[in-house]
């Protein structure tokens, strides 16, 4: 078996990356995130909140967008479909800090911007964080925390 | 066809040919324009035999040839996945329906389920008796759980969740809960004292304790000094809204009486909100019993088939001041036998109730839906011989429409506008029948050639042609021929690495204790199964995706499934892949879709160099069967065990052709 070929050298992360980011998720109780992928022309590909976890590993940060929310109605709990809200990798040659933002150059040429989430976005977040915790067992919720996991079928 | 079968490759020859021998070259056929060949038909279609007058009455007489998919005399009863079968034209998505059998104290409930195109929508429609003269509006009782009104107006749940989410979220932080949360759930244990000594109580004393529990629950951990560690016990159990058996009372549009309406071959159709079926699912084994359902968004029509016998369809487009039905629901056809098995030929049947067509496919057919996923899967439509015959295929079936039209017309005279409609209809089948087989060869040839061979017969005798469909979990699969003609290259490229999918250790024994199938949110709940953080007849909406990923992994590192051979999951023409996480439309038939970054190459895929990497799979993948992985790698002795036993449970000695224990590791 001959070796793979030598990967490209990782983006940089610094502490300051990683405290900007971590800010910009928050918590419960206060702030949280969207991000924002765009072509090279500045079309926007992508644009959703994202759960307050996230992972580095090399030149691949890993976030979970908020996705696949329902409200199925007479008072019962939101719930979120998994497969839609799996974990996503964002493959970047470089972070940048712009202003409060948080900017990553992706392999593709696009580019991904974390930012304060915005109002409209603000509700789907809110949502998300009430059912991770209070609807979803607390090893789950670990599993979710790790993003290591590509799906969690349920049983 | 795959790497464990024994079957020997077998020639395929197209046979016999209805072009005449001295048919010229496909080089030298005449210039199609604007679909027509020029010159005229006459100069390339021979003269054939005139069949006798068909019936202008009955049932649509449909095309010959054995069923690539033989309808099954009673499907395996609490099968979760179903037996698929492929069915002739182009009403059913991807052609395909499948077959479950829920077992049940009353016998075998054997469902027919598929999803309906758009373009067909209109017909099966057509089949109803929809209108304001055939269904009346009625008052119909219901029984529904639901929250308490003095729930809802108190907003007890909702209290009991805040506090909830608050102790939960500073637990795990392992900082100070702060005052607020403190005063909430004084504020919701005041609110049950207040309940206990007013009379609502007395109508309600289960809600009061239902939400007390909880609240003392959380009050065990506002209390100072808790110190059970947040994932050992310390996060407060999930909180459920208390809910009762409510008579509510709905309307529906229901049929109206049989004297009210002036066309009875209508079926009676009844619009209620949509729902779901909703089995249960133990130890890989689906049961129902024949009426829990679940809540859906949207409406739906539950039809009246006769004999037993219902249907139950979600449009595609909302009616008129009706709510649309969730993307991923859209198309969704049920039929539904009664109780008791053997019912599996009149499901299918009984499509043509609903105006579908109502057979399976033939072989004919199967080659030409092979072909085309073919030309999809290597990329070839661009090519000037792949065009040029797909060109003249289409050609060829207007040839023998307006030949069938000039023999027959003389029949028409005197139908009425039923029967013309019908006789129309047969027209446009028996010119499908008639030129299939030159459409098939005519393709075969243009592929053949797009693909550096000689004509369609090499192309038959290449060892990784073979246009049957594969049964996998409730779903049927074809082949690329360039991949399977030679998976040893395809998996020489990729220089050691595999492709994988990771999941936790308590997701990967439930899976494979539910049947060892990878497949998404929609098919899973139709086995039964119950999602992360669904609640009791809740509903959920899922993404719509109808796919599973996996992802070109150099070494083993995470509890999951890994395919050490890739050509094995390869030689599926229903895969495309991007190197790397593609943010945008992923799905080649959104209208956001960028052709630019994916690829359904092998050999760009072997060369994938990004992590996040992803390889999408229609439908999933079936664990247990010829897409197998080659290690199921476990992470602990236990969940290992777990693994094995589900498999036992099971009666799987062998997975791959391997011994389980050699497939599942630590």
């Amino acid at each position: 078996m001959t070796s793979d070929p030598p990967d490209p050298p990782a983006p940089r992360w610094t502490d300051e990356h990683h405290q900007r980011l971590r800010a910009l998720l928050g918590d419960p109780d206060r702030g949280g995130a969207e991000l924002e992928v765009t072509d090279p022309d500045g079309t926007t590909a992508f644009l959703a909140a994202v759960a307050r976890h996230y992972r580095t590993d090399g030149d691949v940060l890993w976030i979970r967008p908020v996705l696949g929310g329902h409200d199925p109605g007479d008072g019962q709990p939101y719930t979120f479909d998994l497969d839609a809200a799996r974990r996503r990798g964002l493959h970047h040659h470089q972070v940048d800090i712009d202003g409060r933002d948080v900017v990553l150059l992706l392999a593709s040429g696009q580019h991904a911007r974390f930012r304060r989430v915005r109002a409209a976005r603000h509700a789907d977040l809110e949502r998300w964080d009430t059912w991770l915790l209070t609807a979803v067992d607390a090893r789950t919720e670990a599993e979710l925390d790790a993003l290591d996991a590509d799906s969690h079928p349920g049983g | 066809m795959g790497a464990d079968s024994a079957k020997a490759h077998q020639t395929y020859t197209v046979a016999p040919s209805a072009l005449p021998d001295d048919t010229p070259p496909l080089d030298s056929l005449p210039a199609v324009v604007d679909g027509h060949l020029q010159p005229p038909v006459e100069a390339f279609v021979e003269e054939i035999a005139v069949p006798a007058a068909p019936a202008v009455d009955g049932p649509l007489q449909p095309p010959g040839g054995a069923p690539l998919t033989p309808i099954p005399d009673a499907p395996s009863c609490g099968d979760a996945a179903g037996t698929p079968l492929l069915v002739g034209g182009a009403d059913l998505e991807d052609s395909t329906a499948t077959l479950v059998a829920y077992d049940s104290p009353d016998g075998p409930r054997e469902v027919l389920t598929a999803t309906v195109t758009a373009d067909a929508e209109t017909k099966l429609l057509e089949a109803l008796a929809l209108t304001d003269q055939h269904l009346i509006p009625v008052s119909v009782e219901q029984q529904q759980l639901q929250r308490p009104q003095i729930d809802r107006d108190l907003g007890l749940y909702e209290q009991a969740v805040t506090v909830a989410k608050s102790v939960n979220h500073h637990l795990k932080a392992g900082d100070e809960i702060p005052a607020h949360t403190h005063d909430n759930h004084q504020q919701l244990l005041a609110h049950l004292d207040h309940l206990d000594q007013a009379e609502q109580a007395g109508e309600q004393p289960d809600m009061v304790a239902h939400y007390r529990a909880a609240a003392q629950q959380l009050g065990a951990r506002l209390q100072p000094g808790y110190a059970t560690a947040y994932d050992d016990g310390g996060k407060v159990d999930q909180i459920d809204p208390y809910q009762i058996p409510v008579t509510v009372t709905v309307t529906e549009m229901v049929p109206a009486p049989a004297d009210q309406t002036d066309d009875p071959a209508l079926l009676p159709t009844t619009i209620r909100r949509a729902t779901r079926i909703r089995p249960a699912l133990a130890d890989a084994q689906t049961s129902w019993d024949g009426t829990s359902r679940s809540k859906a968004t949207g409406h739906e029509y539950a039809i009246d088939l006769g004999d037993g016998f219902r249907a139950v369809y979600r449009p595609h487009t909302a009616a008129p001041d009706r709510t649309a039905v969730d993307y991923s629901h859209r198309g969704a056809l049920e039929i539904i036998a009664p109780a008791g098995g053997g019912h599996s030929g009149q499901l299918v049947d009984r499509l043509g109730q609903l105006h579908l067509v109502n057979r399976t496919m033939t072989a004919q057919e199967g080659e030409w839906a092979y072909l085309q996923r073919n030309i999809t899967a290597q990329r070839l439509g661009g090519d000037p011989h792949v065009r040029t015959a797909l060109a003249h295929a289409a050609a060829v079936e207007d040839a023998h429409y307006f030949e069938l039209i000039a023999e027959r017309q003389h029949d028409a005279v005197g139908l009425d506008a039923a029967q013309l409609d019908r006789f129309s209809r047969q027209l446009v089948l028996d010119a499908q029948a008639r030129a299939l087989t030159d459409r098939v060869q005519l393709v075969r040839d243009g592929v053949a050639k797009a693909t550096g061979l000689a004509d369609g017969a090499a192309l038959g005798a290449h060892p990784g042609y073979d246009p049957h469909p594969h049964t996998a979990a409730g779903w049927l699969q074809w082949t690329r021929f360039d991949v399977a003609g030679d998976p040893a290259a395809v998996t020489a490229a990729f220089n050691g690495r595999s492709l994988s999918h990771s999941l936790s250790a308590d997701r990967l024994v439930g899976m494979m204790r539910n049947g060892g199938t990878l497949t998404c949110t929609e098919r899973r709940r139709r086995m039964g199964v119950t999602e992360v953080g669904m609640s009791e007849g809740s509903d959920m909406r899922t993404g719509g995706a109808k796919s599973v990923f996996l992802r070109v992994a150099s070494k083993p590192s995470h509890v999951g499934l890994y395919w050490d051979d890739p050509a094995t999951l390869l030689r599926r023409s229903d895969w495309y892949a991007y190197d790397g996480d593609h943010f945008g439309a992923l799905n080649p038939d959104d209208a956001h879709y960028q052709s630019g970054k994916l690829t359904r190459d092998p050999a760009a895929v072997a060369g994938f160099t990004a992590h996040s990497n992803e390889i999408m799979f229609a439908n999933g993948i079936d664990l247990t069967g010829a897409d197998a992985p080659s290690r199921i790698r476990c992470g602990t002795a236990d969940t290992r065990s777990s693994v094995l036993a589900a498999l036992t449970a099971q009666g799987l000695t062998h997975l791959g052709g391997r011994p389980v224990d050699q497939v599942v590791t630590t």
